[in-house]
């Protein structure tokens, strides 16, 4: 399992649906890509240019990375990902590059799609890799996946979205040791009290603006911030099939947009958003992502419903352009706060 | 430039300028404008291109009108769910991406577009699909009683199903094909029709029997129209025949949505026969594919294409991608054909399918269009 220099391999990986556990009961290193989107239009030779910035930005990176790092594990998430893999299969064809199925519900067939994903993951990664993944690795690595959310829940705690993108990031990967920003932590309470909910943002562009523009994130809804950690994923020893504990347990998490059952993740988001006092929503989101460009009219309802100003967002991963964002952002927080007799640096947190 | 026998959207065009300054959800659910537009199509300055125009034109016609109507319960589709499912059911289908053709095609699209971005939805999404939120949003297209989609070929119609369904107040049954690798893909599906065409049969106020009775008529119908629709494509490849790829992408819509019905079988039947009595060009065009959608408003392109001495005679969507059914496993059948299409899991399987047909087709070219 070692590279032609003696390297280890490394499998990449782009979803939050990816069962890291299997890789990891391999044994094996893995990463969630978040690619360069400096450098997003080398994948244009490739891809569409009208398709999710991430993922161009992913390939972006995976031209530029040595051979024994280009694996990769793809989860049938949407269009643009399974193309995604279909460019990355043809690229790299000594590669071990692997396509995910993921259903959209939650029903007893759903459920026997995935476990046998799972199975079948397992088995090609094994025989790709020559290594094997028991029971006991499995449920072994499934442990150390809530430890990894406990000190994720623990240490994301006052930090402001742009860290705990990076602290998100850290965890899902293999690589990581301990919190590595745990001690510079700035005190973000005294912004405005908002929700991020998005699919995959970059810490270091929009992320970042939406703090200077002076909003405290309270609750940071997407794929590479509180998401990936808000539920538990159990699986257990109790001779049931790990596979299908840990497919049900992928099913039954707290979903983003791609998945199909809009009123359950409605309902956690405004319980969520209650429990954190979020005063309105930042919907923010990447450029030609179809669940959410979907979703949205519905979801801003539901929430204006039930008293939740809503501001759209749209990144192209890059951010390049902060000013614009800055003025809407600052005139939605204004807003949010006039009306909520808040104001900017007045004494402590807004409570509603 | 060859001459063409008739003008595809004269039909159309006749509609237009009677109805388009009325257009109103009231108007398309009165009897009288169903009985005028039946009267119309039988009428002689209604124009068709081939004979079996017309059979297809008075299928669509009276589906149409069921569906407005309310004669039957109405079932929004995806292009690949198998219109024989849901004729067995008693149910009547509708397919809104090709709807969404039919209102581009009239010129109608950028008003129900504009009403889809009032909504919220973003100018990134496919076009078809804000056409068809807009005309749902002003109550243009008739109500469903439910909503069938399969998970390909894109995610836009799951999507837009999902908040259709919440629009409507009616359930959503979504179809999950496995990838090819799963070792239970077809068994899955199959179950899946099942249990799907439970539902709508409950919806028609039918029963398990019913189901299965209504099954075997439909997949034995779908089984004699695929035999001319194989004949066909066998014509088509081997000969010079009249046919043209510009009119032929319109036959998506009756591949979709007749198989299963007397008038799948009649469609297809009449087309072989006048094509073979028509005879073949003869004129050494250069042969073209034409992959994915066509152009519905602005057909210029095809005169370009003429203009220079081509012409397209195999289009990437309009080939039969399954095998005759067995009417004693119609679910399992009924899989095997969803799961079958090339659209169904990796890129790999479309360039195969492209391959194979630029090859039997003898092609000397291909144009992608979206
Ligand atoms: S938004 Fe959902 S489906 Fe999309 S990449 Fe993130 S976790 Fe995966
Ligand atoms: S951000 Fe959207 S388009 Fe991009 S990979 Fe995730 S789900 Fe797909």
């Amino acid at each position: 399992m070692e590279g032609a220099q003696g390297n280890v391999p490394e499998v990449n990986w782009f979803c939050t649906y990816t069962p890291v556990e299997i890789l990891e009961a391999a044994g094996l290193s893995h990463r969630r890509l978040t690619g360069i989107p400096e450098e997003a239009e080398r994948a244009d030779a490739y891809l569409h240019p009208s398709m999710c910035p991430y993922l161009k930005a992913c390939l972006a990176e995976g031209l530029s990375l040595p051979g024994f790092r280009r694996h990769a594990v793809f989860v049938n998430a949407c269009d643009a990902m399974r193309r995604l893999y279909d460019t990355w299969s043809e690229l790299f064809p000594d590669a071990f590059v692997h396509l995910v199925d993921l259903p959209r519900g939650n029903s007893p067939r759903d459920l026997d799609i995935l476990a046998g994903e799972l199975r079948l993951l397992s088995r090609r990664m094994s025989e790709y890799f020559c290594v094997e993944v028991t029971g006991e690795a499995l449920l072994e690595s499934c442990r150390k996946r809530e430890e990894k959310r406990s000190a994720y829940l623990e240490s994301s705690a006052g930090l402001p979205a742009s860290q705990r993108a990076l602290l998100s990031l850290d965890l899902q990967s293999s690589r990581w040791e301990a919190p590595r920003r745990a001690e510079e932590r700035p005190d973000s309470a005294g912004g405005v009290p908002v929700a991020v909910v998005g699919n995959f943002l970059n810490p270091h562009g929009l992320l970042r603006q939406l703090e200077t523009a002076g909003a405290d994130v309270v609750l940071l809804d997407i794929c590479n911030g509180d998401r990936p950690f808000l539920a538990p994923i159990p699986v257990e020893a109790t001779g049931e099939d790990p596979f299908s504990q840990l497919a049900a347990g992928y099913l039954k998490r707290s979903h983003c947009a791609r998945m199909q059952d809009f009123e359950g993740r409605v309902g956690l988001l405004l319980d969520k958003l209650e429990e954190t006092g979020a005063a309105g929503v930042i919907y923010a989101s990447l450029k030609f992502c179809d669940p959410y460009i979907y979703e949205f009219p519905s979801l801003e309802k539901a929430l204006e419903a039930r008293g939740f100003p809503v501001l759209r967002l749209e990144s192209d991963y890059l951010d390049a352009h902060a000013g614009q964002v800055s003025t809407r952002v600052e005139a939605f927080l204004e807003m949010i706060a006039g009306g909520r007799g808040w104001s900017p640096g007045g004494p402590g947190r807004w409570e509603r | 430039m060859r001459e063409r026998p008739g003008n595809g959207n004269s039909f159309l065009g006749m509609l237009k300028e009677r109805f388009l300054d009325r257009l109103s959800p009231q108007l398309l659910r009165s009897r009288l404008l169903w009985e005028t537009v039946e009267a119309l199509s039988r009428s002689p300055l209604n124009r068709t291109q081939w004979k079996a125009d017309r059979v297809s034109l008075n299928f669509f016609i009276r589906q149409t009108r069921d569906a407005y109507l309310g004669k039957k319960p109405v079932v929004w589709c995806n292009l690949l769910v198998p219109s024989e499912l849901v004729h067995a059911s008693g149910c009547v289908p509708f397919f809104p991406e090709m709807a969404a053709a039919v209102i581009a095609s009239a010129g109608l699209a950028p008003r129900f577009i504009d009403r889809a971005a009032e909504e919220g939805f973003s100018t990134d999404a496919c076009s078809y699909h804000r056409c068809l939120l807009g005309a749902a949003l002003e109550d243009m297209l008739p109500r469903p009683h439910a909503l069938l989609s399969v998970n390909y070929p894109c995610d836009s119609a799951i999507l837009s199903f999902r908040y259709l369904s919440r629009l409507y107040r009616v359930p959503h049954l979504a179809l999950e094909v496995p990838l090819p690798h799963h070792p239970r893909r077809k068994e899955l599906l199959a179950e899946g029709m099942r249990e799907v065409g439970l539902s709508l049969a409950s919806l028609a106020g039918m029963g398990e029997r019913d189901l299965e009775e209504g099954l075997e008529r439909t997949i034995e119908l779908s089984n004699q129209a695929l035999e001319h629709q194989l004949e066909l494509e066998r014509l088509r490849q081997e000969t010079d025949c009249l046919l043209d790829g510009r009119d032929v992408m319109g036959y998506v819509s009756v591949m979709v949505a007749c198989m299963g019905t007397a008038e799948g079988v009649d469609f297809y039947r009449t087309l072989l026969r006048e094509v073979r009595e028509r005879g073949t060009a003869g004129d050494g065009s250069v042969r073209l594919m034409w992959m994915h959608l066509k152009p519905w408003y602005q057909q210029g392109i095809f005169d370009t294409v003429a203009s220079h001495g081509a012409r397209v005679v195999c289009e990437e969507y309009t080939h039969a991608y399954w095998d005759k059914m067995d009417p004693r496993h119609p679910f399992t059948s009924l899989a095997e054909k969803t799961s079958g299409h090339f659209l169904a899991g990796e890129a790999e399987r479309r360039i195969r399918h492209l391959l194979e047909k630029a090859e039997a087709y003898r092609v000397q070219g291909a144009i992608h269009y979206n």
